[in-house]
């Protein structure tokens, strides 16, 4: 029987001085799943996914992934968790403008203090922008390239840590809808080569296809 | 949970990298800022180091009514040649009345750039000035170069100088004399290094006071305007020497009373301090007509004025450095501000806090240290130069 890579209970979490806020009573998602939420702007998907990958942390209830209670860790123990096990695709792909598209992939590796950049390390980038063919604009910086290209350099940034969880964040909100296509068809790609469970969320229906499951917050929500 | 170091380094130098104009403009600020008042100050300090070490070796000096202060200069670093002129019979009278050594000082012409001080052998004595090459003078027309002369000129014992003209259209004015090297001093790191050493009485020669030509009572009949039997006038036919060689040194004389003649300075050295007190009663500034002052007391004047202004420099120096480093800080600000989405990225790929923070502070961090850097290696640097700089500035 698979594992959990992520379950969620009894969850309650409000921004401070705003009138929204996010109730779940149960999510998971089993290991290698790939799982798409979906709902209107401003439901909470972001929401959700920040709770899940520890950068929030819920008022009540719990965020387990894989065998850690990461709601309950402290700060640095949290990031220290996120960055060894979660892989991150954000909205707006949050590539460090200075840097060129390799050092942007291994920036995981340049922030943490126990991830060791080792020469395999340096060969599995190279590798895996030999598989989202961007090896030519490993050189580049962000803003030398295109919008899909920095999503594929957002993607192996979330892939080279090898993580057992993905999280991707409207990561096709800002393509065209043929690149979209591309993308999400990517993230799948990446994610079962790398045996990963992947969490997307999108408001797009046309990008549903290739998930194992779709739920929708809003119906989420109501359940709760 | 630690900050990665390496990774700090490597990010903040790719930052830093991407901004190199402002971050070399930042560096050039924050150096000047910490490099001006630390030279002043150190600079200042040397300089006066070294004057009080000149003026504390001389016991007193003797001058003309005038500056106090442009007497020291032109006994000392034998600059100021305009003072006031000193009959040389007052040098005489201290010695014979008081017993005291009295080295006359005659810092008045130049050779080629270089002040051409007249003295006595005793003033080798007096300073331990060693010769590294020749002899001391031994005779009218003979000189002795400081060390940074004969090195920046490229001359030794045996070679010539021309003495510089001082009045170029006043044709009964001081002639160039060709002086002949005898030796070259070592080294003292002082203005002796500086200076063409010769007898005072061929300072006088260059002065006109003295000089050599061909023997007047074996001119022709037409060269002769006028004679009786004392004198002889001549008229410019005859031929003046500019050089004193073996063969013409007899037709050296001088012309006038010597205790006319004139010195700029003199340094007396008392046998006792009764003496000393004595002389420093007798020739009293503002009184006598000639001044005895103790050249370390003179300097104080000056020291005091000096540290005075220093003091002011150093103050307005730190305010604008002040100001400097309060804009450099909000320059960081404002990078930072500019940066909190990058930072933002970090967090949320669960960079720790301490690899943030000392990204934040990389910059201001590097600035800080190659400024501070810069600023010390060349106040090092200045610091090397310094005793150079004050020979080759005659102080």
């Amino acid at each position: 029987m698979p594992g959990v890579a992520l379950q969620l209970r009894d969850l309650v979490f409000r921004y401070t001085a705003e009138r929204f806020a996010l109730r779940l009573a149960h999510l998971e998602v089993i290991a290698r799943e790939h799982l798409a939420i979906t709902g209107p702007s401003g439901c909470g998907k972001t929401t959700l996914l920040r709770l899940s990958s520890g950068i929030l942390i819920p008022e009540t209830g719990s965020v387990q992934a894989g065998e850690t209670v990461i709601s309950s860790l402290p700060d640095p123990a949290r990031r220290q968790f996120r960055l060894r096990h979660i892989g991150l695709v954000f909205q707006t792909f949050e590539l460090v403008p200075y840097l060129n598209a390799r050092d942007n992939i291994l920036l995981p590796y340049r922030v943490s203090r126990d991830l060791r950049l080792a020469p395999e390390v340096k060969a599995r980038a190279e590798a895996l922008a030999e598989q989202t063919g961007i090896t030519h604009l490993l050189d580049q910086r962000p803003a030398e390239i295109s919008q899909g290209e920095r999503q594929r350099i957002a993607l192996c940034r979330a892939l080279i840590t090898q993580p057992s969880l993905i999280l991707a964040d409207e990561p096709t909100g800002s393509l065209d809808p043929q690149n979209q296509q591309r993308a999400v068809a990517l993230l799948h790609d990446q994610a079962r080569q790398a045996g990963a469970a992947l969490i997307m969320v999108t408001h797009e229906p046309s990008l549903l296809s290739g998930f194992d499951r779709h739920i929708s917050l809003p119906e989420l929500q109501a359940n709760a | 949970m630690k900050g990665n170091l390496a990774g700090i380094f490597y990010l903040g130098s790719r930052h830093l990298a991407r901004q190199r104009g402002r971050v070399v403009l930042l560096i050039g600020t924050l150096a000047l800022s910490l490099f001006l008042p630390m030279a002043i100050t150190v600079g200042v300090d040397a300089v006066e180091r070294h004057l009080r070490a000149r003026s504390a070796a001389t016991p007193l000096l003797v001058g003309a009514p005038g500056s106090q202060l442009e007497l020291v200069f032109n006994a000392l670093y034998f600059n100021k040649p305009s003072v006031p002129v000193l009959p040389f019979r007052v040098s005489r009278e201290i010695a014979r009345e008081t017993g005291a050594q009295v080295i006359p000082i005659h810092a008045k012409f130049q050779a080629r750039g270089f002040r051409v001080v007249g003295t006595s052998l005793d003033y080798f004595r007096f300073r331990k000035l060693g010769l590294v090459e020749g002899n001391l003078m031994g005779r009218l027309g003979d000189c002795v170069l400081g060390s940074s002369v004969a090195q920046r000129l490229g001359l030794k014992a045996g070679d010539r100088i021309v003495s510089t003209p001082e009045q170029m259209f006043d044709i009964a004015g001081v002639y160039p004399l060709r002086m002949r090297i005898v030796g070259v001093l070592g080294p003292s790191g002082t203005a002796d290094d500086q200076a063409v050493f010769c007898d005072v009485k061929t300072a006088w020669v260059i002065e006109g006071i003295a000089h050599g030509h061909q023997e007047a009572k074996r001119q022709p009949a037409a060269a002769v305007l006028e004679a009786d039997g004392t004198h002889i006038a001549l008229d410019s036919s005859i031929y003046e020497f500019q050089e004193v060689t073996p063969e013409n040194i007899g037709s050296f004389h001088f012309h006038g009373d010597p205790g006319d003649f004139p010195l700029t300075a003199a340094i007396v050295i008392a046998p006792d301090p009764k003496t000393e007190t004595i002389l420093m009663g007798r020739y009293q500034p503002g009184r006598a007509k000639a001044w005895m002052l103790r050249p370390g007391v003179a300097m104080e004047e000056l020291f005091a004025t000096v540290f005075r202004v220093r003091d002011f420099v150093v103050a307005a120096l730190g305010v604008i450095g002040g100001c400097a480093i309060l804009i450099m800080g909000l320059v960081f600000a404002l990078s930072n501000r500019l940066r909190s989405d990058e930072f933002g990225y970090l967090a949320n790929l669960g960079a720790p806090s301490a690899t943030i923070r000392g990204l934040v502070l990389f910059e201001a961090a590097f600035v800080t240290a190659i400024g501070a850097v810069l600023a010390t290696g060349a106040t090092l640097l200045l610091l090397g130069a310094l005793p150079r700089l004050l020979v080759h500035f005659a102080v």
